[in-house]
């Protein structure tokens, strides 16, 4: 009898950690309705984001939304795409899970992973932490706080010397001039009369499908 | 000025922090007059002020003697009045009572250094020690001895660090508003 109590504790006791455990929540999970997610994601903080990851090159973003839930971005530089991404938002529990998808680029890799090499880089790399920070602020309605991104900041070194040049007020740098050249001095050139061969990275127009 | 001070004593921060001594008066048994012969002429390492500042060598004034302190202590085009230590000769009963004093240097904002002064007083005990240990050197026909103000050197380090932070994380502020104006600046220009 003392043993059967003694089991009936033990089971009590495993049912409620399994329980517990169940409630572990999913990975990108807020406390917020997915009404109010969506609308504070059509608010978020898109140029503090681009102003803290953008490279040298102007860019800008195009914001759509489908009736699904997911909003996403085309990030275009002179209407050359350069990247894209997607938030979608899932009911879970009294809150909200927020997924990230990222467009997949030529090579079948997500763009911007922290791995990939572009003639015309348009963002830091890797792109997923700092797109987490996009959502985090817009949840918590803050502006985006690049101090809060995860190392390694950026892993393309060619986006931070072009970053470089653009904060310090020089140089600006364009898809259609070549790799690194900024654009003064491809108008410079061109303006000499030499024709400038310039790289594509073939980066595809928008997220057709989810993630893709 | 308050702004060059900072500097300087960021600068003191980053000297070897040994213990030594220093005071504010002593007396010496030498007369006024040849206690200022003395000490006129006499000079202070860069070291002690970390090499972010030169002292002139020693001037007479009406009773006793001044060093006056500059910003910049390699560049000589780049140097300006900071400060003044004054040792102030008093005679006195077999001897001489030497007294030293910091002071602005002519043409700088009175109430703001006394605003640093009184603020940041284990600097001002710092400047008074490097004072003492010229006259003591000088009337002891000496070499300065940094050992002696390592002490004053060290609390003056400590006291300015929660200073030095703040100067550091304005001046990163500073730089992230300045790099975002360049940003949007350059969307601007861009019609974007």
């Amino acid at each position: 009898m003392q043993h059967r109590l003694v089991w009936s504790m033990v089971l009590t006791v495993a049912a409620a950690a399994l329980a517990g455990c169940g409630e572990t929540r999913p990975e990108g999970y807020y406390d917020v309705a997915p009404q109010a997610a969506l609308a504070r994601l059509r608010q978020a903080d898109i140029i503090g984001f681009r102003d803290a990851r953008q490279c040298g090159m102007l860019i800008s973003f195009r914001q759509l939304e489908d009736a699904s839930g997911i909003i996403s971005w085309d990030v275009s530089s002179n209407d050359v795409p350069v990247a894209g991404f997607s938030l979608k938002v899932t009911p879970s529990g009294q809150g909200s899970v927020i997924a990230i998808g990222v467009l997949t680029g030529p090579n079948g890799a997500e763009v911007y992973d922290g791995e990939q090499h572009y003639t015309h880089p348009a963002l830091m790399q890797p792109l997923r932490p700092s797109l987490r920070e996009l959502v985090d602020a817009a949840i918590e309605k803050r502006p985006y706080d690049w101090h809060r991104l995860p190392q390694p900041l950026n892993t393309d070194e060619l986006c931070g010397s072009e970053r470089q040049n653009l904060e310090a007020g020089g140089a600006v740098y364009s898809i259609d001039d070549p790799q690194g050249m900024p654009h003064a001095d491809a108008e410079a050139a061109r303006s000499l009369g030499e024709t400038l061969s310039v790289e594509r990275d073939g980066i595809p127009r928008s997220i057709t499908s989810w993630g893709k | 000025m308050m702004r060059q001070a900072l500097r300087l004593f960021a600068g003191l921060a980053s000297l070897p922090l040994l213990a030594g001594c220093g005071s504010g008066w002593a007396s010496y048994a030498v007369t006024s007059e040849a206690a200022r012969h003395a000490l006129v002429g006499t000079t202070i390492p860069d070291l002690a002020f970390g090499y972010e500042a030169h002292a002139e060598p020693a001037r007479p004034i009406g009773n006793g003697v001044v060093w006056q302190i500059d910003r910049g202590a390699g560049d000589t085009s780049a140097r300006e009045p900071l400060l003044l230590l004054v040792a102030k000769l008093a005679p006195v009963q077999g001897g001489t009572e030497v007294s030293v004093d910091v002071q602005p240097a002519a043409g700088t904002d009175r109430a703001a250094f006394d605003k640093t002064v009184t603020g940041q007083p284990a600097v001002h005990d710092l400047f008074v020690a490097i004072a003492s240990e010229a006259v003591d050197a000088g009337l002891g026909h000496r070499e300065f001895n940094l050992a002696r103000i390592h002490f004053q050197m060290a609390v003056a380090a400590l006291s300015m660090l929660p200073q030095i932070q703040d100067q550091m994380d304005r001046a990163a502020a500073a730089q992230e508003q300045q790099e975002r104006n360049a940003v949007d600046e350059a969307y601007r220009a861009a019609g974007q």
